[in-house]
């Protein structure tokens, strides 16, 4: 063994920048060298966005816009939540397969591993979406706004994603198997129902119009449509859509700072 | 000498399961210890509470001198984990695998390069460094595993259950791989549930059961403190039980069901003791032999139970030479 170069102990402890980068980065490299994963989420969006728009659309009066369009921002935002939820699946398989083990023995930073997790998730969130606004545009919807509107839109679901990814890793870690966590990704959907993501809420049964009203995801969506189609739905609204923007960031907020400590908890615990 | 590990009164409750149960046992540096037991001893979870993956409910555990529940960041940066499993990627070439392990040590850029490649040609993975892991055999991410816990160039390496479930050939080489490094001076600790495992590997034995230390020395230690021949005995299965009976209160079947062994003081005259016992009885004898005893007897008597080596019997030959040859020397055969 003596051609061998002993290997020199590292010196410092990696940053947390390098840390996040590194555990972001592998996850990335591990969604591009498995494409099945993004095409599948894509395939799965845009086969739910035709039904609605096709098949249950017709069903649906909207006042102001099309339903088209007033369906693509809501489909856009609800769908970082089932794009999560295979986030959520892969976190599971990566404890289970002792690589969170592994991570946990270095001498790295708990938060800056979930972090970098986060990244790379919301990523993925936030390019599906974006594929599937781009169908989205193909079926019927146009913005109304303009490119600072559209722009602010794309950081706000940027922020979305980042807070759901938290939550999704948190799900994967105390779902304990893949199947646990699949089954526990599909709360998204009647999180998603009971929302303004696919029908006004005020057509709803008062006690649900009441719960879809503060929920996180109804001010999410309703920045997302206030941004992109402007006055023609904002003036049927209630509240103005700055009460919206904030609104949603304010839920942005509450969910970094309960998700991430449970996230950093569940990690930690096992 | 400093200290690879020292534990006092280690306990871990888990809900009302006692995984640890008061576990004494202080270790110095410079060598491989091997923590043996069978399954459910707390093998486990003393490896993962030395990893600093979970806290001890009680007593204290010192890792290279340093205290696990007061800095475990410190004992971070002397270990290197390998689990049970190989915590591999496998949409990752195992350089980059061990690249992304290197800069998480906090190696930079180019050290974590040079670590990979060094670590890669350690293991004899140079010629697959550049490939998928998931186009590896299981030896070979088992290897890489093994690869990943070392380019930060742990003080102290630990291994759980580190050839479980692999092939004898797998098995032999990382056994190669294993000694090659203590060779180097980096300690290491490992589970194993594998006599001639310990026997091959390991300067000090540890064994564990019920979360507690039964017993620990070298591999002859542990053999010339039970110190005691031992007759071995075949007989038909039906008449097993009434043979044990019948060969006295020492008497044990192992775990297959297939052979007595009975601890003797004074060799040839206790073997003709049992023939004739098991003649009186009326039972009749297909093989009795005197042998030395092995480590498999030092953990019968010091536990009760057998451990489940029968596994890796049949690959006894090719490289277990140590305990395996020898005691097929030893071996003394009478026919009755």
């Amino acid at each position: 063994m003596t051609g061998i170069t002993a290997i020199s102990a590292p010196t410092h402890t990696p940053g947390r920048v390098t840390t996040a980068l590194t555990v972001g980065g592998r996850t990335t490299l591990k969604l591009l060298r498995t494409p099945q994963v993004f095409g599948i989420a894509v395939v799965q969006s845009i086969v739910f966005l035709l039904m609605f728009r096709y098949v249950l659309g017709g069903a649906i009066g909207v006042s102001g816009v099309t339903y088209a369009e007033f369906l693509v921002p809501g489909f856009v935002v609800s769908g970082l939540l089932f794009t999560g939820g295979g986030s959520a699946v892969a976190v599971a398989e990566d404890a289970a397969s002792g690589q969170y083990d592994r991570l946990r023995s270095l001498p790295i930073s708990d938060r800056a591993v979930l972090a970098g997790r986060a990244m790379a998730d919301a990523a993925l969130m936030v390019l599906v979406g974006l594929v599937t606004l781009g169908v989205g545009f193909i079926i019927g919807f146009h913005a109304h706004c303009s490119a600072l509107e559209f722009v602010a839109a794309l950081g706000l679901l940027v922020v979305y994603a980042l807070c759901f990814a938290f939550v999704f890793i948190f799900l994967g870690l105390v779902s304990g198997s893949a199947q646990a966590a699949q089954g526990l990704s599909i709360l998204a959907v009647p999180f998603s129902f009971i929302s303004s993501a696919f029908v006004p809420i005020a057509t709803m049964p008062s006690a649900v119009e009441a719960f879809a009203k503060v929920q996180p995801l109804t001010f999410m969506v309703n920045s997302w449509r206030g941004l992109l189609l402007g006055d023609a739905v904002t003036k049927a609204w209630d509240h103005s859509l700055s009460y919206y923007i904030v609104g949603s960031l304010l839920w942005s907020l509450v969910i970094i700072v309960v998700f991430t400590p449970l996230a950093v908890w569940s990690y930690r615990r096992k | 000498m400093d200290s690879m590990i020292e534990a006092q009164g280690l306990t871990k409750h888990f809900g009302d399961v006692e995984a640890l149960a008061g576990l004494d046992l202080a270790v110095p540096s410079g060598q491989v210890l091997a923590i043996l037991g069978p399954n459910g001893a707390g093998k486990t979870t003393f490896i993962r509470t030395i990893a600093t993956l979970i806290q001890p409910t009680s007593g204290s555990l010192k890792v290279q001198g340093i205290d696990v529940v007061e800095r475990p960041k410190q004992v971070r940066r002397v270990i290197g984990l390998a689990g049970q499993y190989a915590a591999v990627e496998g949409a990752m070439t195992g350089r980059e695998n061990l690249r992304m392990i290197a800069r998480l040590f906090g190696h930079d850029r180019k050290a974590a390069g040079r670590a990979a490649d060094s670590v890669l040609e350690q293991l004899g993975l140079e010629d697959a460094g550049d490939r998928l892991v998931r186009t590896y055999s299981g030896g070979m991410q088992r290897r890489l595993d093994l690869g990943a816990s070392l380019v930060g160039a742990p003080r102290l390496l630990l291994l759980d259950e580190p050839t479980t479930g692999l092939d004898p050939r797998s098995r032999n080489e990382l056994w190669v791989a294993i000694e090659n490094l203590a060779a180097r001076g980096t300690d290491v600790l490992l589970t194993t549930q594998y006599l001639d495992e310990a026997d091959r590997l390991a300067d000090t034995i540890a064994i564990i059961d019920h979360g507690k230390l039964v017993d620990s020395g070298t591999s002859n230690e542990l053999k010339s403190r039970l110190g005691r021949d031992v007759v071995d005995v075949k007989v038909a299965d039906a008449d097993i039980e009434r043979a044990a009976a019948a060969l006295g209160p020492e008497a044990s079947i192992d775990a297959d069901h297939a052979r007595i062994a009975v601890p003797v003081t004074t060799g040839a005259e206790d073997l003709v003791t049992a023939v004739q016992a098991l003649g009186a009885a009326g039972i009749t004898v297909d093989d009795i032999a005197l042998r030395r005893p092995t480590l498999d007897d030092v953990f019968l008597s010091l536990t009760g139970h057998t451990t489940e080596w029968k596994a890796f019997d049949e690959s006894d030959g090719d490289g277990t030479d140590g305990d395996g040859a020898a005691k097929k020397r030893d071996k003394r055969k009478a026919r009755a």
